[in-house]
């Protein structure tokens, strides 16, 4: 009898605990509890900031402890890769001209320049799932789903996928769930989808198997994705697969922007 | 006014909990930021925890925690609170006591409980709104695994602390 009626107290207890997680579920669906949410998140924000800028301070240091060797060796790399940055500046800086004399001759109308917001990064999502980042700028700043967001001069770093009044949430480029249609800046300009796994990397998949990709090609956006603009750099080509019994082939990247260490992006307004 | 009082105390111990667990994931590096500092702390306090009060205040925190995740709205919230919730059960009618292997048992059992619930609300929630994500594969379940791992030595050292001040009160 003690055994039915702690059951049963225990069902009643199960059933009161289930109907107001389900409750809160709906109001929040319904958008009735968002403005007690975005206030909560602000007081929230106030404590956990701190704590990521600390979290960047010290893995910023993580070049420290490393050996004479290695630094020397990446100083070459750096020296090299920056001979080769020279040379394709001039080039690009050629081409820039003929471009812009085609343009004008075209009557086109191009302004170069994307409406931007600058936002600071003010955190990760907890999720174990997610790549992702929060910042400081949400609707009241006109952000919206699907904004591109970059870091530099283009170096696009992920889109925004949940807006809230002062903050919004960024996938990442190597998130699970990313997915942004690329083009290779080859002969064939070919075209893929770029997609992130894990927070390990990135990948492009879809690629034609009968054009020609190579170590060190540029990979920039589309413009084939919703809201995002052509032209922002992803990365660069790291590795090339390619089985022959397969219609595509595809590559890893090396991102552009240093995704770890992030403190200041521009939203791209589209 | 007891009532009160102890309402904003639930609150403020939320919040506090939330941003040290939030603190811990930004400032450890990979992989020792998998510990679920909340989920231990719980754990702990259901088996300290003489009232179900334990299960409304782990509502509250895994509502905060929920505010700051991507997953759709209610999969941390709800897996945590389900999960304190029977591990209350299971401590009271099961476990009673506060020994070692209590501890181990509980210990491991929440945080499998709580990924099999956050996993089936993940899934639930996604295919109600509409939405289907591919997510579950080796590389989770090795996160998974190191979360068990530091999860259960955090709380080891918490529960030696708690057992340690209360044999000096005595």
């Amino acid at each position: 009898m003690i055994d039915k009626n702690n059951m049963s107290t225990k069902g009643k207890t199960f059933f009161a605990i289930t109907f107001v997680l389900a409750t809160v579920v709906l109001l929040h669906f319904l958008g009735w509890i968002g403005p007690v949410e975005n206030r909560i998140r602000s007081i929230l924000q106030v404590g956990t900031k701190p704590f990521y800028k600390l979290g960047s301070f010290f893995s910023d240091r993580e070049d420290v402890g490393k050996s004479k060797d290695k630094i020397l060796s990446e100083l070459e790399a750096c020296r090299t890769r920056n001979e080769e940055v020279i040379i394709d500046r001039t080039s690009l800086t050629v081409l820039e001209q003929e471009n812009a004399e085609l343009r004008f001759q075209l009557n086109f109308f191009s302004s170069g320049e994307y409406e931007h917001v600058g936002a600071e990064v003010i955190g990760r999502t907890v999720d174990p799932l997610g790549t992702t980042i929060i910042l400081d700028k949400g609707f009241n700043h006109e952000i919206k789903v699907n904004n591109p967001v970059i870091v530099g001069k283009g170096l696009l770093i992920g889109k925004v996928i949940e807006v809230f009044e002062n903050s919004s949430i960024v996938r990442l480029i190597n998130d699970i769930n990313s997915r942004v249609g690329a083009t290779v800046v080859n002969n064939n300009s070919s075209i893929g989808l770029v997609e992130g796994g894990y927070g390990l990397g990135i990948h492009m998949n879809f690629i034609p198997q009968n054009e020609a990709i190579n170590i060190g090609d540029a990979v920039i956006s589309s413009g084939l994705t919703e809201g995002m603009p052509r032209g922002l750099v992803i990365g660069t080509i790291e590795l090339v697969e390619k089985q022959p019994h397969e219609p595509f082939q595809q590559a890893i990247l090396q991102p552009q922007a240093d995704l770890s260490h992030l403190t200041l992006v521009s939203i791209i307004k589209t | 006014m007891k009532w009160i009082r102890n309402i904003i105390l639930g609150i403020l111990v939320s919040i506090f909990l939330v941003i040290t667990h939030i603190g811990l994931l930004y400032l450890l590096p990979y992989p020792f930021n998998n510990v679920h500092l909340l989920l231990s702390v719980f754990v702990i306090m259901v088996m300290w925890s003489k009232s179900g009060l334990v299960v409304w205040l782990s509502f509250f925190s895994f509502f905060l925690l929920d505010l700051y995740s991507v997953s759709s709205f209610g999969t941390i919230f709800v897996s945590g609170t389900i999960t304190i919730l029977i591990l209350y059960w299971f401590h009271r009618d099961v476990f009673t006591n506060r020994s070692f292997w209590t501890f181990i048992i509980l210990g491991i059992l929440g945080i499998i409980l709580f990924r099999i619930f956050y996993t089936i609300s993940f899934y639930l929630l996604n295919f109600l709104r509409g939405e289907y994500f591919y997510v579950f594969g080796l590389n989770i379940f090795f996160i998974y695994m190191w979360e068990l791992l530091f999860s259960m030595i955090f709380m080891a050292i918490l529960y030696s602390i708690l057992i340690f001040l209360q044999k000096k009160s005595i």
